[in-house]
């Protein structure tokens, strides 16, 4: 008998598949803000830039409201236009000077439009200091927490006296990894990232110790993702819902990002690694067979598919996606991973 | 057959999106901005309130785990604002499963993580698992009415039941940071 879940499960495939090999929108833009974690008195540039495709007109608008200790937005104001570019050169850059005051939930929009299209960067990011206590700080916002996936960068004691070079950190991530990968950003507005104001301890995985969590872990259970940012050489592990990275490193945050974001499996040739097969679109399968019968759906073939590890586990990705590697250089996910993570994106955004 | 069925379904699908080089790509990327459209047509406003919504909330119970079995302090729970962080799964594929039952003995939820237990760490060729290293640990729940049996599942066998007591639901702020390791950088 054929269920519909099965046939559920499988117009899904269908519907990825064109969506898996899809071309870049045209145009496609993405935008940034720095600092990422602004203080009231900083200077914030907003940036645009352009990815493919012709743009005719940006405009970049704004609107800042007052938050309080227990988060709540008073004194809003209306959303104002405060820069037009016709027939733009990017990247585009627009400074607000003066810095926004301290308490403040900025948020801003670039309005896109270009081969008949238009379309929006809506971002909102805090001042520091945060006012609302142990909460983690909204630097790149752009829905509901419920509805997007959540990424908290956590300070490891060692980012103390480093605390500008963590910031600039986190906005290199967001902007250099999250925003290179290609079909991360096509689905940008599908994260929330926030910065914890609570340091952690990052721990050696050859110590046998777990992490130290922060004082505040109770307030960070509803992100997906928690990564404690380090400044140290140390074997880095996950455990607890956290997992650990050191500052620079590209490749590590997509590997483990998509380990908790997508539950996306390992996919390099070690017997230890960590192999399982979702029972929903898994870049993980537990037999050849299923593999080979799944690669068409990604747009591969049977001598796609590759043995991992003792005992057999296979994989359809190519050598360079995410999963089989990590470290420094950053690559793009390969075809099943991307299915995994758009079902992920839209389960998340339908709950 | 089911197999067959499946492979059919989707050549038959996908090959609507195929029929061209040119088409392909205008229908991909169509089906791409449709599916970027339906997601931020989801994705709603950020909120940056600290107070708990009933509706989007979930619990925390404590655990802890004496290499032997599992203990729960159901003394202690914990509701947290946001919805449950865990996708809900139709078959637990992780091998720390939590299943939630109702009075009735029926099945209201299900996801399934890593153990949290264990430490992993990915290095190819190193030892990648440290099975047991953590002996406390949150088991997560979605706030919601009706919850009354939960079962841990680990590596494919029942490893706990326990009864979820009535809950309060009220906002609960947690503003300390008494762990001497933590520092407030804000």
């Amino acid at each position: 008998m054929y269920s519909y879940q099965s046939l559920k499960r499988n117009l899904f495939v269908a519907f990825c598949l064109p969506l898996a090999i899809a071309c870049k929108q045209n145009p496609e833009t993405f935008a940034i803000h720095s600092p990422i974690s602004p203080s009231g008195a900083d200077a914030v540039t907003f940036t645009l830039r352009r990815i493919d495709g012709n743009v005719s007109e940006v405009k970049l608008f704004e609107f800042v409201a007052n938050v309080n200790s227990a988060g709540d937005l008073s004194a809003t104001t209306p959303e104002t236009e405060i820069q037009t570019w016709n027939s733009p050169s990017f990247p585009l850059t627009f400074t607000r000077a003066s810095g926004y005051g301290s308490n403040k939930l900025v948020t801003y929009r670039f309005q896109v439009k270009g081969n008949d299209k238009t379309y929006n960067h809506t971002v909102t990011f805090a001042t520091r200091p945060y006012p609302v206590a142990n909460q983690a700080i909204p630097v790149y916002v752009v829905g509901n927490q419920d509805n997007v996936l959540n990424l908290v960068f956590i300070p490891d004691t060692s980012m103390n006296s480093r605390m500008n070079l963590f910031y600039s950190s986190v906005g290199s991530q967001i902007d250099s990894t999250f925003h290179q990968e290609d079909w991360v950003r096509r689905f940008r507005g599908s994260y929330n990232f926030f910065i914890n104001p609570v340091t952690a301890i990052a721990r050696d995985f050859d110590s046998g110790l777990s992490h130290v969590l922060p004082s505040n872990s109770s307030n960070l259970s509803f992100a997906q993702g928690k990564v404690i940012l380090h400044f140290q050489d140390i074997r880095d592990q996950a455990g607890s819902g956290y997992f650990s990275a050191e500052y620079y490193v590209r490749g590590t945050m997509l590997h483990e990002s998509g380990h908790s974001l997508y539950r996306l499996a390992d996919e390099y040739d070690a017997s230890s690694a960590s192999h399982w097969e979702e029972a929903e679109f898994p870049n993980n399968w537990d037999n050849k067979s299923d593999a080979e019968a799944a690669a068409p759906g990604y747009n591969k073939t049977a001598s796609d598919v590759q043995k991992m590890g003792t005992p057999d586990w296979y994989r359809i990705c190519n050598n360079l996606c995410p999963m089989r590697s990590s470290g420094v250089p950053l690559n793009n996910y390969d075809q099943p991973c991307k299915t995994r993570i758009l079902h992920t994106l839209l389960q998340t955004a339908s709950n | 057959m089911k197999k067959y069925i499946s492979i059919l379904i989707i050549f038959l699908v996908s090959g609507s999106f195929l029929t061209s080089c040119g088409q392909e790509k205008d229908k991909s990327k169509k089906e791409v901005e449709t599916a970027v459209n339906k997601i931020d047509s989801l994705k709603g406003k950020f909120n940056p309130s600290a107070a708990i919504n009933p509706s989007s909330s979930h619990w925390a119970v404590h655990a802890s785990f004496d290499g032997q079995q599992y203990t729960i302090d159901t003394s202690f729970t914990d509701i947290r604002a946001g919805k449950l962080p865990y996708i809900q799964e139709e078959k637990t594929s992780l091998p720390f499963a939590v299943k939630y039952y109702d009075a009735n003995g029926e099945l209201l939820g299900q996801y399934s993580i890593e153990n949290p237990t264990s430490l992993r760490s990915c290095e190819p060729g190193k030892e990648a698992v440290k099975p047991g290293v953590i002996s406390s640990f949150e088991i997560l729940l979605p706030a919601i009415e009706g919850i009354q049996n939960v079962q841990i599942v680990a590596g494919g066998k029942e490893a706990k039941v326990f009864q979820l007591p009535p809950l309060r639901r009220e906002v609960k702020s947690n503003n300390s940071n008494d762990k001497p390791d933590s520092t407030n950088v804000n």
